[in-house]
């Protein structure tokens, strides 16, 4: 009893309880319950299948890893929580609108060509071959068909780009 | 067994080795259980504690470091937990009603004149323990029930000397009296039964 006092503080005690009749009985008492606990402590305390408790604990812990590494069940908890839905929900509208958009715009080759086309009305005459008949007198048809070939419109083949007419042949220079 | 080896079984276990663990659980699960039921003075609820306590020794176990007595860390998580399960609501509602039954259980005893033994006491204790705040019952469970020292409490809850002397104190106090009660009313009954 009073083992958490110091010898000092224990003979203090003693000679205290030797003069207070109060402190006397109280001290009985406390003898008392020391006792019943002293002997509550002695009491064997067992689980009723030692072995069986032992296999729930192994059981539980491979459950646990069983769970941690479901990444199914992981990504499944997390969906129950409403502001993750929220934020999935508004990056699939976003992602939809992204391509929608992305498909509205013109591909590569559209875009290739329509800045030629832009690039023709601003800088380039196209001509029809009515445009320039006299310039193409006296040439034999394969030869008209070597000169003019290179120089067609990507977008309409009976009709020429001026410039590049310009470049070919002096005979073109007036047009 | 001796430190080198329970070491051995810690390392083991911390590379992933369920076996090496599975011993681990064999050695320490006895004195485990017996603390959490000196907490809950019920036996499925010791079992789901400590269940979740060695569930957590698992997942920590990388945490460990040499020269910690394994006990200490364990009574450590054991406290942890029961301090936990107390404080729980649902644990409150519960506690209500184990209440009722032991005040049941003690009347029926002494209407029996049946003498309460050690497993009775036991269990009468540990209700009057209940009753006390979670630190005086973590400090009362482990210096009086469980015998560790004073230092060894100290550790375990990360208290300062004096605040586990002064729960101790209360709590004591508190049983003391309780215990009483209880043998002024258990001689009452028999008294007028006579």
């Amino acid at each position: 009893m009073f083992t958490e006092l110091t010898s000092e503080e224990y003979d203090q005690l003693l000679n205290h309880i030797n003069e207070c009749e109060a402190c006397m009985e109280l001290a009985e008492s406390m003898k008392l319950m020391t006792n019943i606990v002293n002997r509550i402590s002695q009491v064997e305390i067992k689980p009723l299948n030692s072995a069986q408790l032992t296999g729930d604990i192994m059981s539980g812990i491979s459950k646990s890893e069983f769970q941690t590494f479901n990444v199914l069940n992981w990504i499944l908890s997390y969906l129950d929580l409403r502001q993750v839905r929220f934020t999935m929900a508004t990056v699939s509208a976003m992602l939809i609108i992204l391509l929608v958009v992305e498909q509205s715009k013109p591909t590569q080759f559209q875009s290739q060509y329509s800045s030629q086309v832009t690039t023709h009305s601003l800088k380039t005459t196209i001509l029809d071959t009515q445009n320039f008949q006299h310039q193409l007198q006296n040439y034999k048809a394969t030869e008209k068909f070597k000169l003019l070939n290179s120089c067609r419109n990507p977008f309409n083949e009976s009709r020429y780009t001026a410039a590049c007419l310009r470049e070919k042949n002096e005979r073109f220079k007036t047009i | 067994m001796q430190y080198s080896e329970e070491l051995n079984l810690i390392k083991c276990a911390q590379g992933g080795d369920s076996h090496a663990f599975r011993k681990l659980v064999e050695m320490h699960q006895p004195f485990a259980y017996s603390v959490a039921f000196r907490f809950t003075g019920n036996a499925p609820e010791a079992e789901d504690i400590i269940q979740e306590v060695f569930i957590k020794l698992w997942k920590n176990l990388g945490k460990y470091k040499q020269g910690i007595k394994l006990t200490t860390w364990l009574y450590q998580i054991i406290t942890n937990q029961c301090l936990d399960y107390l404080k729980s609501a649902s644990r409150k509602h519960q506690m209500k009603n184990v209440e009722i039954k032991l005040g049941k259980q003690i009347r029926d005893y002494t209407n029996h004149e049946q003498q309460v033994d050690d497993q009775e006491l036991l269990q009468v204790v540990t209700g009057l323990a209940k009753q006390l705040t979670p630190k005086q019952q973590t400090v009362f469970v482990l210096r009086d029930l469980e015998g560790l020292s004073v230092e060894e409490v100290c550790e375990v809850l990360k208290m300062s000397a004096g605040k586990m002397k002064s729960n101790l104190y209360y709590a004591r106090q508190k049983i003391r009296q309780d215990l009483i009660q209880y043998y002024k009313e258990s001689t009452k009954q028999e008294y007028n039964e006579l």
